[in-house]
């Protein structure tokens, strides 16, 4: 399997018209992808052809609809690993952790069937002789704006659902990881996907920018950060005949309370932190840890778990906890934040350093900014900022200081703590001994604050992807048993 | 038509409590358990 290094309009794969782009390994420095991207041109041909398509799609019984996603899963094994290479060259994820994602890649058909029947299936009844029936309708054209950090999974989590209900999509993958994006609309056409259905539009901002801005979508689907996801919101305020659904950053909250396991600890915080490079949007950000003696045990263990765990190359054998980032400038943009917290106080306790000079290796870091005037910022890689607390509710309200309200986690404390924290933590993945990063795929995924607009995702998905039709239904007009008030005939 | 039917005019809206309650609420996803432990083998990477 091999990228085409093509646009797919209509079922054609096409050359972009616009200026060349390339996308480099982070790591190994090797040049991936280099092709043209699309012309706004080409983008409006894009939304054009997903118009023609929608018709004939949404007229399609659900059986034919669920029969193609379901060849298109299969493509997706037989095809796990170049898929799992690709993302993992253009992420820079571990090998074992890209194959995994592409494992959630093929899940996701059946929660997203399943999703479909429960939250916007079709149910009737009879209410005295007329049928009260509800359905769902989809939207038409939806945008789908892919992130670098899952280039398979999570715009996989936008276009499955958004096909099951008879909507027609152009993608917009992330630049910096145009091949998955290839490869995977190459199994939807190996899967008999129809021309139209999907479109594939590579390239950067002015892409996005004019796919935002066609009159012509009816939704947007944007999985990214918190800065471009505004942008987006002021862009669709006031065009109340969009759909936009935004799932964006977390600076997540991670508290430390009464922990007798303390190897299970550290474990849970490196899960939550330290996972895919700190790359998920669910990574805690933010470890609070009680002052005191107990609390200095538990940062020094987890330094030296720190210093021991092992990041090397994607591919690297034995394998590594951790890779790479996305790119030498995210690393770079990594290190530039850890020295930005250290002129404001921030006092470093395990240094995040670049590993090998030229690639996106990073070191993970560990900084206590107790007290200090920080910016509410998610630093998208392996940087964990330590907060210190004197009682439990300092340990909330510290949680809670944040614009955003993604995913936070409680480590030990007992049903009693779990219960108060559930109650006034404010995030919409609230773990409790568990990792932050563990969400499970067959419940809503989303946050509130600034990680999103109110439209979860995963198995909420559906319901961004249609909208209900209420219908009050009978096959003959018939006379009442008495006329309304005031009415003579 | 039978005396019992209600007039289609006056029967309620079927869906209407849909919308409303999803207006008033945000979901909360959580993985729990009472107690921390070590996981049977240790990720990959990791040394304790």
């Amino acid at each position: 399997m091999h990228a085409t290094q093509q646009l797919l309009i209509d079922g054609h794969w096409l050359d972009g018209a616009a200026e060349t782009f390339d996308k480099l390994d982070p790591v190994t420095g090797q040049r991936l992808w280099q092709a043209r991207a699309a012309s706004a041109e080409q983008v409006g041909e894009a939304v054009a052809a997903a118009r023609r398509a929608f018709p004939g799609w949404a007229k399609r019984p659900f059986a034919e609809r669920q029969a193609l996603v379901e060849r298109f899963r299969d493509e997706l094994e037989a095809n796990r690993e170049p898929l799992a290479e690709s993302i993992a060259r253009e992420t820079g994820k571990p090998i074992w952790e890209a194959r995994t994602e592409v494992g959630a890649m093929i899940g996701k058909v059946a929660i997203s069937l399943t999703a479909y029947h429960e939250r916007t299936g079709e149910r009737a009844r009879d209410a005295s002789g007329t049928r009260a029936v509800l359905r769902h309708r989809p939207h038409g054209v939806l945008a789908v704006f892919g992130p670098y950090n899952f280039p398979g999974h999570l715009p996989n989590g936008h276009m499955v659902p958004a096909l099951l209900a008879g909507n027609c999509v152009v993608f917009k993958p992330s630049e910096q990881t145009p091949m998955t994006a290839d490869l995977t609309l190459q199994c939807w056409r190996q899967a008999g996907l129809p021309d139209g259905v999907i479109n594939l539009v590579q390239g950067a901002a002015a892409v996005g920018q004019a796919l935002s801005s066609d009159a012509d979508i009816d939704g947007l689907l944007f999985t990214g950060s918190a800065r471009v996801g505004g942008l987006l919101h002021r862009q669709f305020g006031g065009q109340l005949d969009k759909i936009l659904a935004l799932e964006l950053g977390g600076n997540n909250p991670l508290v430390v309370k009464d922990v007798r396991d303390a190897d299970a600890a550290v474990l849970t915080i490196l899960q939550s932190a330290f996972l895919s490079g700190g790359q998920r949007c669910t990574c805690a950000r933010r470890l609070i840890v009680p002052e005191g003696e107990s609390g200095d045990r538990l940062l020094q263990q987890l330094a030296t778990a720190m210093d021991r765990l092992h990041v090397a190359e994607p591919f690297a054998e034995p394998a590594p906890f951790y890779a790479g980032l996305v790119s030498p400038q995210a690393a770079e943009g990594l290190l530039e934040a850890q020295r930005d917290l250290e002129t404001r106080g921030g006092r470093v306790l395990v240094r995040m350093r670049s590993l090998e000079p030229g690639t996106s290796l990073l070191s993970p870091g560990l900084i206590d900014v107790t007290g200090c005037e920080i910016p509410d910022e998610e630093h998208f890689g392996p940087l964990l900022k330590v907060y210190r607390y004197a009682n439990w509710d300092d340990a909330i309200a510290l949680a809670n200081d944040t614009r955003y309200g993604l995913s936070a986690g409680l480590i030990g404390g007992d049903q009693s703590d779990w219960d108060d924290f559930l109650l006034r933590i404010r995030a919409g993945i609230v773990n409790w001994n568990r990792q932050t990063t563990g969400a499970s795929g067959d419940a809503p995924f989303g946050g509130i604050g600034d990680s999103g607009n109110h439209r979860p995702s995963a198995y909420y998905a559906a319901d961004y992807c249609a909208y209900p039709v209420a219908s009050m239904e009978a096959d003959t007009l018939a006379m009442p048993a008495e006329l309304p008030p005031g009415v003579t005939l | 038509m039978s005396s019992h039917m209600t007039a289609a005019w006056a029967l309620p809206a079927p869906t209407v409590y849909q919308t409303a309650a999803d207006n008033c609420a945000y979901p909360v996803a959580s993985m729990e358990a009472d107690t921390l432990a070590m996981p049977a083998e240790l990720p990959p990477g990791v040394n304790l």
